[in-house]
């Protein structure tokens, strides 16, 4: 089947799965997941691995637009209000997943690397599919608030964390053997640049889309605009071996501080990219091999247990000393367990950087990705129905602007 | 911060700097962690080359091998020979071929070839085997190879392994090789006695040429000049040649008219060493009768090439004007003498031993092709048919004497 045939049948496919999962009151990314699981090469074979890879393209830009949504958590009088308490909450979660986690797998017999990789792949919480549940369920409150900046902060300590760690592992070896200046360099490098070039990069866009903003009305030149913008930053930001992800967050933190025109720039959005999120969801499910569930094995089952644990736990305990509503503590840490996007993006990383150690990580991260892509869009939806966030009107925008 | 552009355009500033640095900064292609010397370089270069030139020596080992099937040692003339169109023969060069025969060998085969195909003026000749289990023709490129393409030689040296010599064909000439001008093959293979004999094959096993002795030099001929020699080797004039070592003519009107007669032909070329040269005929001779029939044409001739009597031919010929009476003995092709193994043939300086059957009591005795036989039981230096009819004789032992170089042996030789 060619690529726009495959594209067709994604999107009829997801709507047909989205309907059909509503009536088992599952959230539609959960449908669109298995939709193409079904279409997908280790499914029915209608979708190739070769049109998979042209239409990652797809992939790339939904993430772009979910990662600049998020980036509106960044306003300045939102985090003055809330900012402290959400990255006190972040920190906690994230760093007993990871401790959690790296202390079974060396109990486990685990090399300290891969200990640790894992460990910080473990604190990762997918920004897409909470943040696209949280949309079906036009969902709006503090629970929701709340979740948006842990994602947001959560992505970033993931990155900053792993990209230390990938030099540490780096450097390491190169302590006990003598320090070689140029791959002491080599290696240091991709750490500052992803931050700094990244942040840089987005920022610059998001100067250059909140002063045309001002001049655009329309709703579809918004949408121009908007698309090309984030295109442009995560184009650069590939062509540049910078952090497409940071940079998209930059971008949309730089657009909601720059800009006045900001939310009908969103509502713009919302309106339009549906079939491009339903798509990002499709592709990730045809990406979702389910016969790893049968090779997830004792460190699998350690690593989906641990990071379970300490997400929930770590959630639990910091929402308490963060004094947050009630209706946060409770139910905060159901809606934190995801995890998909940025653990593949880093597998593939550690492929590219650590080969040796890649394989056994490898196994573990997909199999368990399979795990908490069906259940945690479930348990995300549960979370907000019981906080009483979700609405039956018109899906909003999810980007949370006072 | 909305309110303040100041600030925003200081960070746009602070974050194109960034880029801008970063991008310089950005790390080039790792170089080797440890410098390499030229001497090092050159060095690993040729450790390559040589690696390369292995492997392209270990291909054309194994490409031999099939080629091989059709390449054949032929013992007693230190040379090779290559399977040729009709089974069992066997084309190969024919300069300083003994006449008569020779045994061929090769991986399961060891059997004596007679000549089919010699003649003094052609540079190939051919044998046959009587043998079912003959090699196998090899076959013909459809196209001649291109300039440029690998061509390989392929030879058998005396102790059976395979000689391999590749090289780039660079071509076709036609160029002289003994009397008459044959294409040849242009390769840069350095031809040498040891690959007299050989097949030159083109990558796909096709033969493409025999390398042939040209008199002071070796050269490759192609299939279709080794098919061309051939043929006119068994033309009757080629016969001719062969079996008396003279080549005759028809009379031109000019010569008819400077010798001063209209019957005959005339006598060309004589071989040296050849019935022809023995009987005392020089060219200029022009032969008016044989066998007490005159001669006037190719057809007389033919009959006589292919005259069953192997006794000696009586003559009449013509010397400026004078008519002389000869007799001429053609040569024979030898043959296996009885239990002894041996084979003979007459050679200038006598009768020689073409080859030897091993396991023959002549081979056990320690005869070897190319001994001149002197003397078998008390008659001495007889005439090849007379040693035939001795070896042939009744059973029991018989006395011979043979001659190697310096050398004069006696041995018993069993019947």
């Amino acid at each position: 089947m060619n690529e726009v045939a495959s594209l067709g049948l994604i999107l009829l496919l997801a709507l047909m799965a989205g309907h059909l999962v509503k009536f088992i009151r599952v959230p539609e990314v959960t449908g669109y997941i298995f939709a193409g699981v079904a279409v997908g090469p280790f499914g029915m074979n209608w979708v190739s691995h070769e049109n998979l890879s042209t239409l990652k393209v797809f992939s790339e830009v939904a993430l772009g637009l979910i990662l600049l949504s998020i980036g509106s958590f960044f306003e300045f009088t939102r985090l003055r209000r809330i900012g402290k308490r959400v990255f006190l909450v972040t920190t906690v979660e994230s760093a007993m997943a990871a401790v959690i986690v790296g202390t079974l797998m060396l109990i486990a017999g685990q090399p300290w690397q891969i200990a640790l990789l894992l460990g910080v792949i473990a604190m990762e919480t997918a920004a897409a599919s909470t943040l696209m549940v949280m949309r079906e369920c036009n969902a709006s409150g503090p629970l929701s608030e709340t979740l948006t900046g842990l994602i947001a902060i959560n992505n970033l300590f993931c990155l900053l964390g792993f990209m230390l760690l990938a030099s540490a592992i780096e450097i390491g070896p190169m302590l006990v053997a003598g320090i070689d200046a140029a791959a002491l360099y080599q290696s240091l490098y991709p750490l500052i640049w992803r931050i700094a070039g990244s942040v840089a990069l987005g920022y610059l866009s998001g100067l250059l889309l909140s002063a045309w903003a001002s001049k655009v009305v329309e709703h579809g030149e918004m949408l121009i605009l908007l698309t090309g913008c984030v295109l442009l930053t995560v184009g650069a930001a590939i062509a540049l071996d910078a952090s497409s992800m940071i940079a998209s967050l930059a971008l949309g933190a730089t657009l909601v501080n720059l800009s006045a025109r900001s939310r009908p720039l969103f509502d713009a959005l919302s309106r339009t990219d549906p079939p491009l999120y339903a798509i990002f969801f499709v592709i990730a499910g045809a990406d979702l091999d389910l016969s790893l569930l049968t090779k997830i094995g004792l460190l699998g089952a350690l690593y989906v247990a641990g990071r379970s644990a300490g997400k929930f736990l770590g959630t639990r305990l910091a929402a308490r000393r963060a004094d947050l509503d009630p209706v946060v503590r409770r139910y905060l840490p159901l809606s934190v367990l995801s995890q998909a996007g940025l653990a593949v993006g880093l597998i593939l990383t550690i492929s590219r950087r650590f080969p040796d150690l890649a394989p056994a990580i490898t196994t573990i991260v997909l199999s368990a990705v399979v795990v908490f892509e069906i259940v945690c869009p479930i348990s995300a939806r549960l979370a907000f129905v019981r906080a009483g966030e979700t609405e039956a009107v018109d899906p909003k925008p999810v980007v949370l602007l006072d | 911060m909305r309110q303040d552009r100041k600030y925003a355009y200081l960070l746009a500033i602070i974050a194109v700097l960034i880029l801008v640095i970063g991008s310089i900064l950005r790390p080039r292609k790792v170089s080797p962690e440890i410098s390499i010397s030229a001497a090092e370089v050159s060095r690993l270069e040729r450790l390559a080359q040589r690696q390369n030139l292995r492997k392209l020596a270990d291909y054309f080992g194994e490409f031999a091998a099939g080629p091989a099937n059709h390449v054949v040692r032929l013992r007693g003339a230190d040379r090779s020979g290559v399977a040729w169109k009709n089974p069992g023969a066997i084309a190969t060069s024919a300069a300083g071929l003994p006449s008569g025969g020779l045994r061929v060998v090769a991986p399961g085969l060891e059997e004596y070839a007679s000549i089919q195909t010699s003649s003094p003026h052609i540079p190939v000749a051919t044998l046959q085997l009587q043998v079912r289990e003959a090699p196998p023709p090899a076959p013909v490129a459809e196209s001649p190879a291109s300039h440029g393409d690998w061509i390989v030689a392929v030879a058998r040296r005396a102790d059976g392994e395979l000689l391999v010599s590749p090289g780039l064909h660079s071509g076709v000439v036609l160029s002289p090789c003994g009397d008459t001008a044959y294409e040849q093959l242009v390769s840069n293979i350095p031809l040498n006695r040891e690959l007299t004999g050989a097949g030159v094959f083109d990558l796909d096993g096709n033969l493409l040429g025999i390398v042939t002795d040209c008199g002071s030099r070796l050269a490759a001929l192609t299939v279709k000049a080794v098919g061309n020699a051939i043929d006119r080797a068994q033309s009757p004039v080629g016969k001719l040649l062969s079996r008396y070592g003279w080549k005759l003519v028809p009379l031109s009107a000019r010569a008819a008219q400077y010798f001063s007669t209209v019957a005959g032909l005339l006598v060309e070329e004589v071989w040296a060493g050849t019935p022809a040269d023995r009987a005392g005929i020089i060219p200029g001779d022009i032969l008016l009768a044989a066998d007490d029939s005159p001669v006037s044409g190719e057809a007389e001739a033919a009959a006589l090439a292919q005259r069953s009597d192997s006794g000696p031919v009586p003559i009449l010929i013509t010397r400026f004007g004078r008519e002389m009476r000869l007799r001429i003995q053609p040569d024979t092709a030898p043959r296996e003498t009885g239990a002894a193994g041996i084979v003979l043939s007459s050679g200038l300086s006598g009768v020689e031993i073409a080859s030897v059957n091993p396991g023959s009591s002549a081979y056990q005795a320690g005869m070897r092709s190319g001994d001149r036989l002197l003397r078998i039981g008390s008659a001495n230096n007889p005439p090849a048919a007379a040693l035939e009819k001795l070896l042939a004789g009744p059973d029991g032992p018989v006395f011979a004497v043979f001659q190697r170089g310096a050398l004069r042996k006696g041995v018993f030789l069993t019947r």
